[in-house]
């Protein structure tokens, strides 16, 4: 963990993520070079990036927040999925005190593994590389 | 008045005229290509010599521009305006085929596959419902997908290869299976169902090609329904 206050960026990636982790049969793919991971302290958390955007004018940084994911086979209905992370993302942000800074949630799914493999993924983060 | 061509035959017509713009393309940038590297060989030997622009301009009977060519290296040689214009040009040329060079050489961004998003943004914020909403797919993990859809639970498929084409607006794709069955496959039917029931979850029209493996009595004999299914099938995505 890193010493200090963390910025809303790395508070809400680590919302992602335990989002991800409460969310069956996902986890998150770190992508080519850890492209899509987020540093934070000592670890790096797979699959959330977390980019600042514009402002609306009225002050307060917004985040936009974008899933790589893996899913096991058999597919989930992706609609519902989406649905479910952003709903966890916008109210694991609220509960850290971030209620409204969540511009966007982006999810991609980067690819369809079979059960083990996921849970395989889950286990040894990092490893998600498409 | 508008024309409305029937649909099959809008997509063949589009298809021949993507085709021949792409053959036109490729044509003009052959031919200026070959014009460039024969215009600089040229451009390398002596102006007087038999490799000089003035034998070329000869070559392809052009006379005024042999004349002119003469006067211009006349021009060129000298210190004045048309030097200074011809370096600028030279310095000019090499950066546009620098550029050129490196556009060509960029990667092209993999096009992702969108999907169908649900209904009702979650977004906290009304504004950027629309963006909350993005939702997409590696075409690679689509293929993935439908590949185990269709060899999954039938050992009478050996091999099948799945492409996915993202569209290039809008949400889904096309993709294309080509799956071997065994010579004795009976039913790849089910499985295709299954696979195109999935393919419409990402809004991808789903086509197939089957084709038996030819039965060789040798290997046949050598080999038993139940041992070909120990040996395993070969499954590949693309």
């Amino acid at each position: 963990m890193t010493a200090g206050p963390a910025s809303p960026r790395l508070v809400l990636a680590r919302v992602a993520e335990r989002a991800v982790a409460v969310t069956p049969a996902v986890a998150g793919v770190a992508g080519p070079r850890g492209r899509w991971s987020t540093r934070d302290g000592e670890r790096t958390i797979d699959g959330v990036v977390v980019t600042a955007v514009a402002g609306d004018g009225a002050g307060g940084e917004r985040y936009e927040v974008d899933l790589h994911l893996a899913v096991s086979w058999p597919p989930p209905a992706f609609d519902a999925l989406a649905r479910e992370l952003r709903e966890r993302i916008v109210a694991g942000a609220a509960r850290q005190g971030l209620a409204g800074v969540v511009a966007a949630v982006a999810v991609s799914i980067e690819d369809v593994v079979s059960p083990l493999e996921l849970a395989r993924r889950n286990v040894e983060p990092g490893r998600g590389t498409p | 008045m508008s024309l409305r061509l029937p649909g099959p035959l809008a997509a063949l017509c589009g298809a021949l005229l993507r085709a021949w713009a792409r053959l036109v393309g490729v044509g003009a940038l052959t031919a200026l290509a070959v014009g460039g590297i024969t215009v600089a060989v040229f451009a390398l030997g002596n102006p007087e010599g038999s490799l000089g622009l003035g034998r070329l301009a000869e070559l392809l009977h052009l006379p005024e521009a042999r004349d002119w060519l003469t006067d211009t290296r006349s021009a060129l040689e000298a210190d004045g305006p048309l030097a200074r214009v011809a370096l600028a040009s030279g310095v000019a040329a090499l950066v546009l085929g620098l550029v050129t060079l490196v556009g060509a050489l960029l990667p092209a961004p993999r096009r992702r596959l969108a999907l169908p998003a649900a209904a009702g943004g979650t977004s906290d914020h009304g504004r950027a419902e629309e963006a909350s909403k993005r939702l997409s797919a590696r075409p690679r993990a689509v293929a993935r997908a439908l590949a185990t859809a269709i060899a999954r639970d039938n050992p009478d498929v050996e091999r099948v290869v799945v492409r996915v084409r993202p569209r290039r607006r809008g949400v889904g794709g096309r993709a294309l299976a080509l799956v071997t069955l065994s010579p004795s496959a009976s039913r790849a039917g089910h499985e295709l169902e299954r696979a195109r029931a999935l393919a419409r979850k990402f809004e991808v029209d789903l086509r197939a090609r089957l084709k038996r493996t030819r039965p060789s009595r040798a290997r046949s004999a050598r080999l038993g329904r139940a041992e070909r299914r120990a040996r395993g099938r070969r499954v590949t995505y693309g």
